[in-house]
């Protein structure tokens, strides 16, 4: 008993600020993500007001933040927006949420795990987070403002010269730390999930979702590095004026802008898997869940992540099509990136297969889960016009590049995220959120968000260039202002549901009902435990005796479940029911 | 498959091969950053009109040879304390053999002049100063496993952090080996 009790910390500062338990991380998290998930959006409400009322004073809160020029966005304000919109909704709103708190929530939990493998490491994974988040937000209120240079910084605007302001400088050192925070994060995750399952789990019996969490994680150890080279000579040339990217900046000498591009999407490429990837593995395990069936192709849903996985590392050369490839690189970047697709629709169909003819009960996460599954189609199919050299070429940096990334991450990945907190929130804070304002929250988030995002499909087909200030200055422009004005009301509508969503985990923590240990009937390993899990999860590590999700299989009569842990035969021929489940430890 | 779960997940101590894996991992990702930076090398140093190397050659020989030498006595340091003898001596003359190391690589830069004064010097202080960085920290990791390692027989925890340190910093000397080799020599 004396040895538990070292084990179980009873101080604030380290029962909650300073940590080492993996859910308590995940909370942490999911704060930091929800935080910047509000500052992001606001910034977009701000670039669209712009795009759909160009140059008019921005109401309310316009005459406080653009005191220089009565009210209006200037062009160098709505560069920044766009810039800090892009970097904080991908590295500080989207990356904590879906891997930095369901990461770390749900690998241990899902293959029985009492914590991560390095509990001291999360620990600092989580303020490296922090503090990288803290830097980026500084940058706001430094002389000449936060950086301006697009979420890509390409040099040469990202150079001291075009941007000399400090606010460049911070961007790069804030992703930077947060880069560090990430490879923390993902050695942690590899390792726990490589050596910490639980006996019997072996690593086809685990869920998708850690599927999805672990190949993330290794994709994040391989190529946060690269971006961290690219970073860290951006910062020199900035600081040391060193010239790696700057052509013609020294005698004799010259640096490459290229050099920079590819580096960035050697990482930026893999980066978006990074963030789909535990997107899909939630959503694959939510479908089966609800649809109450075994995750149809379980084995080849996995081994197409893998697939793609592998293949995203070899096509990075889709984003630079325009820069002066060889044609024969580009050819083959085309070809290589077209391949994706194969196990992509792989994946599609699985999903399709595994709501096929399913008992599906339309409960809050299962309704953000197929959400996800129309939007990912939606995004996966635009990608096809931008991976083909000749479309791309019309298409690049137009709106239709904004629309087709947008699908594909801010719809599929936020959805994701959602469809995750509706799902594990009762087991993460042990209360049920409301249904009913779910449902609300739902319809108007999924519908405004298509009519935010594919209008912008339609303008950049028109050909309307993206980051621009001010689109109806050209003539042919100017036929796109009420389809700009569409997207600035549907995006104000969009902001509004989250309100709902704000006041239901609000109330929910309050006053929500308490809920049980397995309130939606799912089969993999957290719902054995306690809602939420008592410190280092289970009172006795379980052993796992059946795949992840035993759903409505012949010969369930009493219930259409079997739970990870429930033995395959029962203990004794008088008793032909599934084994009871066993009693949840007490918090 | 089920072979590959070989920690005991109810253990709630750090046992060796997890540590182990971890350790590769992290290898592996700072493999990946070397890697870039030589990338980047290549790509600079290949749309140059003329490339010359860096001048001090004789001083990096040098620098080179102590960190050999570290990664040996290191290794002798690691074989003392598996045995159970006393390993405090070999492994304080890796740490000065590195911090020598580090001396040594400020003396190369001196001589190459200022960080703004040509895409050599920049080059230079890319590569060998985030190798420096590493070895500074790895310089670090070894004195934290020092006072454990200092008794004779030591822990098997303090053997493990003696081990991972070890790794890091072999790793760091094989790295300098393709880092001297590309900036010196090709
Ligand atoms: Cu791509």
């Amino acid at each position: 008993m004396h040895e538990t009790q070292e084990h179980h910390p009873t101080g604030f500062l380290s029962r909650v600020v300073f940590s080492r338990d993996h859910k308590v991380i995940a909370k942490q998290f999911l704060f930091l993500g929800l935080l910047f998930l509000g500052l992001g959006g606001s910034l977009a409400l701000l670039i669209r007001w712009q795009l759909a009322f160009p140059g008019k004073a921005v109401p309310i809160v316009g005459a406080f933040l653009f005191k220089g020029t009565a009210g209006a966005i200037s062009p160098e304000g709505y560069t920044m927006l766009f810039t800090m919109h892009g970097t904080i909704m991908i590295f500080f709103a989207i990356t904590p949420m879906l891997v930095g708190a369901f990461g770390n929530y749900t690998i241990p939990l899902m293959i029985g795990a009492r914590d991560m493998a390095f509990p001291l490491l999360n620990m600092f994974s989580f303020w490296m987070a922090a503090v990288s988040g803290a830097v980026l937000t500084a940058s706001f209120f430094v002389d000449g403002g936060a950086a301006t240079a697009g979420w890509t910084a390409y040099p040469p605007l990202s150079s001291p010269g075009p941007t000399p302001g400090l606010g460049q400088t911070m961007w790069a050192l804030s992703l930077f730390l947060g880069g560090v925070s990430t490879l923390m994060g993902a050695i942690n995750y590899v390792t726990t999930i490589l050596m910490l399952r639980a006996p019997g789990m072996g690593l086809f019996q685990m869920p998708l979702t850690v599927w999805g969490m672990g190949l993330a994680a290794v994709l994040n150890a391989v190529f946060v590095p690269v971006i961290a080279a690219a970073l860290l000579m951006l910062m020199l040339d900035r600081v040391a004026h060193t010239g790696y990217f700057v052509s013609g900046s020294q005698p004799g000498s010259a640096g490459d802008p290229l050099l920079y591009q590819h580096l960035f999407w050697i990482f930026g490429h893999p980066e978006v898997y990074i963030l789909i990837l535990p997107a899909w593995g939630i959503v694959s395990d939510l479908l089966a869940i609800f649809s109450r069936k075994p995750a149809f192709g379980y084995k080849a849903t996995a081994l197409s992540m893998t697939t793609i996985v592998v293949m995203s590392t070899v096509v990075y050369g889709h984003h630079m099509f325009t820069v002066g490839l060889s044609p024969t690189l580009g050819k083959a970047f085309m070809s290589l990136t077209m391949l994706i697709s194969m196990p992509s629709s792989v994946l599609f169909l699985n999903w399709l297969g595994t709501i096929w003819r399913g008992s599906i009960r339309l409960e809050p996460p299962m309704l953000f889960a197929l959400a996800v599954v129309f939007v990912f189609g939606m995004g996966g199919l635009t990608g096809l016009y931008l991976g083909a050299i000749t479309t791309d070429i019309y298409l690049h940096d137009t709106a239709f590049v904004v629309g087709h990334f947008h699908y594909t991450l801010a719809a599929s990945v936020l959805l994701g995220s959602l469809a995750a907190i509706y799902f594990w929130f009762p087991k993460m804070f042990g209360r049920m959120l409301s249904a009913e304002l779910a449902r609300v929250h739902f319809w108007f988030t999924f519908l405004p968000l298509n009519l935010v995002f594919f209008p912008m499909l339609v303008e950049g087909y028109g050909g309307m260039p993206r980051r621009l200030y001010e689109p109806t200055a050209y003539r042919f422009l100017a036929q796109f202002l009420p389809l700009n004005q569409l997207i600035g009301f549907s995006a104000v509508v969009l902001g509004l549901a989250q309100v709902v969503f704000a006041v239901n985990v609000v109330y929910s923590l309050a006053r929500g009902q308490t809920a049980p240990a397995n309130p939606w009937e799912a089969t993999t390993l957290e719902w054995l435990t306690a809602s939420p899990p008592p410190h280092e999860n289970f009172q006795e590590i379980p052993v796992v005796h059946r795949g992840p999700h035993e759903h409505s299989l012949p010969g369930m009569t009493e219930r259409d479940w079997l739970g990870q842990w429930e033995p395959k035969e029962p203990s004794t021929p008088s008793d032909p029911a599934p084994a009871p489940i066993p009693s949840p430890v007490a918090a | 498959m089920t072979a590959l779960a070989t920690g005991a997940p109810d253990s709630r101590e750090l046992d060796d091969a997890t540590a182990l894996v971890g350790m590769s991992l992290f290898l592996g990702s700072a493999a990946v950053l070397f890697g870039s930076l030589l990338m980047s090398y290549a790509m600079l140093r290949t749309q140059q009109p003329s490339w010359s190397a860096p001048a001090p050659l004789a001083l990096a020989t040098v620098n080179t040879l102590a960190l050999a030498c570290s990664s040996v006595a290191l290794a002798l340091a690691e074989r003392r304390a598996r045995e159970g003898a006393r390993a405090a001596a070999p492994l304080a003359l890796t740490m000065a053999l590195g911090l020598a190391f580090l001396a040594g690589q400020l003396g190369v830069w001196r001589n190459l002049g200022a960080p703004a004064a040509g895409l050599l010097r920049s080059v230079f202080i890319l590569l060998a100063g985030s190798h420096a960085a590493h070895l500074a920290a790895a310089i670090a990791a070894l004195a934290w496993a020092f006072p454990a390692v200092r008794q004779a027989p030591c822990s098997a925890a303090a053997l493990r952090r003696l081990r991972l340190s070890a790794m890091f910093w072999h790793f760091l000397g094989a790295a300098w080996a393709a880092l001297f080799v590309t900036l010196f020599l090709l």
